[in-house]
């Protein structure tokens, strides 16, 4: 992990080589080249993985169809929902361009979580922060999702292209948002 | 507000952070925080409204609320005793995403930014802690939400079932007598 990469993260501007070689020990970082996937449904990264360089872009994937739910870059996390009972996300995620991830072990979260370092308090707080900007974008979709569920009235494609779904091919040819 | 107020005590164990919590913590807690009553219908706050203060139900319930394209807000989730909102000051940002209001007359502990400031100089460790109750709670609305997107994706596309067993025992006659002619044995 490069401490002049890191330090461009929202938050962790003044972070220490101490503190760099503290995450190295708790996490391990991984790597994707663009167009891979990082995680689909019920196969996950097993733990929290937030990202340090790159971007990936989260989809709900369903037969032909695809619906972008988020643009993540550095300092964004996936795979909060381990910590919902072992749950795994319904998202598929693909890297964009060339992506690195420090990826922490369910068992090293805890570990933090009890050791009060200031590392932990970056952490967390940038956990918090990207999770917080992921329930508010699914949030959003979720009460979409509701509305169109009327009673008395199956819901078809046209529902689906109305809540944001396109064809798959188109959305994997996308360009990132800016 | 005191470190031994029931209420306070009560919401604290909801949300799991009374684990372990010291008389000093609590104490520390009582200082960084306010109790506030709404009634029914009161907006706590509101989308892209600064994120001054989080909040910890003490009584009653509160409704989370995401805008429909048209700009109607929709409920998405209850938020009960226990169930922090407005989490995003806990973690420093701007701004707080969605609505809250009181769905009932309600009571809630008010933490500021300045409070939770000050508890991450005095009590890492206790933040850390309530940092990390606020991620689980923020985690299962997540999962929540995108199992609503996944329900209705559901009922549009129904995902095919398991295919059934090879060694089920065939129930018609002719499956019956097939497997007869080709020596297979019958399950009493």
């Amino acid at each position: 992990m490069n401490l002049t990469a890191m330090r461009q993260l929202d938050g962790w501007a003044d972070l220490g080589e101490s503190e760099l070689r503290s995450l190295g020990s708790y996490g391990v970082e991984r790597w994707f080249r663009a167009g891979a996937p990082l995680q689909e449904p019920g196969v996950g990264i097993h733990g929290l993985a937030m990202i340090t360089q790159g971007e990936v872009q989260s989809l709900f994937v369903v037969k032909d169809l695809a619906l972008k739910v988020e643009l993540l870059g550095p300092g964004r996390w996936l795979g909060s929902e381990a910590w919902t009972d072992g749950a795994s996300s319904l998202l598929s995620f693909r890297a964009l361009s060339d992506v690195r991830i420090v990826v922490l072990p369910m068992d090293q979260v805890e570990r933090l979580r009890t050791n009060p370092t200031p590392l932990a308090l970056r952490l967390f707080r940038s956990l918090l922060l990207s999770t917080a900007q992921t329930e508010a974008r699914l949030g959003g979709l979720s009460a979409q999702a509701a509305a169109l569920q009327q009673p008395a009235h199956k819901p078809g494609r046209h529902e689906l292209m109305s809540l944001g779904f396109a064809k798959l091919a188109i959305a994997a040819n996308f360009r990132p948002l800016r | 507000m005191q470190p031994t107020d029931a209420d306070l005590i009560e919401a604290l164990q909801q949300s799991t952070a009374a684990a372990n919590l010291t008389a000093g913590d609590l104490y520390q807690l009582a200082q960084a925080c306010w109790r506030e009553r709404l009634t029914s219908g009161a907006v706590l706050y509101a989308d892209g409204t600064p994120a001054s203060a989080a909040y910890l139900p003490a009584e009653g319930i509160l409704r989370q609320e995401f805008a429909l394209p048209d700009g109607t807000l929709r409920a998405t989730s209850a938020l009960k005793v226990g169930e922090w909102c407005g989490e995003a000051a806990l973690a420093g940002s701007a701004t707080q995403g969605g609505q809250v209001v009181a769905a009932t007359d309600a009571t809630v502990f008010v933490f500021t930014a300045q409070g939770i400031a000050q508890l991450s100089k005095t009590q890492p460790g206790l933040l850390v802690r309530l940092l990390g109750v606020a991620v689980v709670q923020q985690a299962k609305r997540v999962r929540v939400s995108q199992g609503r997107v996944d329900q209705l994706t559901q009922q549009v596309y129904p995902r095919t079932p398991e295919p059934a067993a090879a060694s089920e025992a065939p129930s018609g006659g002719l499956g019956k007598l097939f497997l007869k002619l080709t020596g297979g044995k019958e399950e009493p």
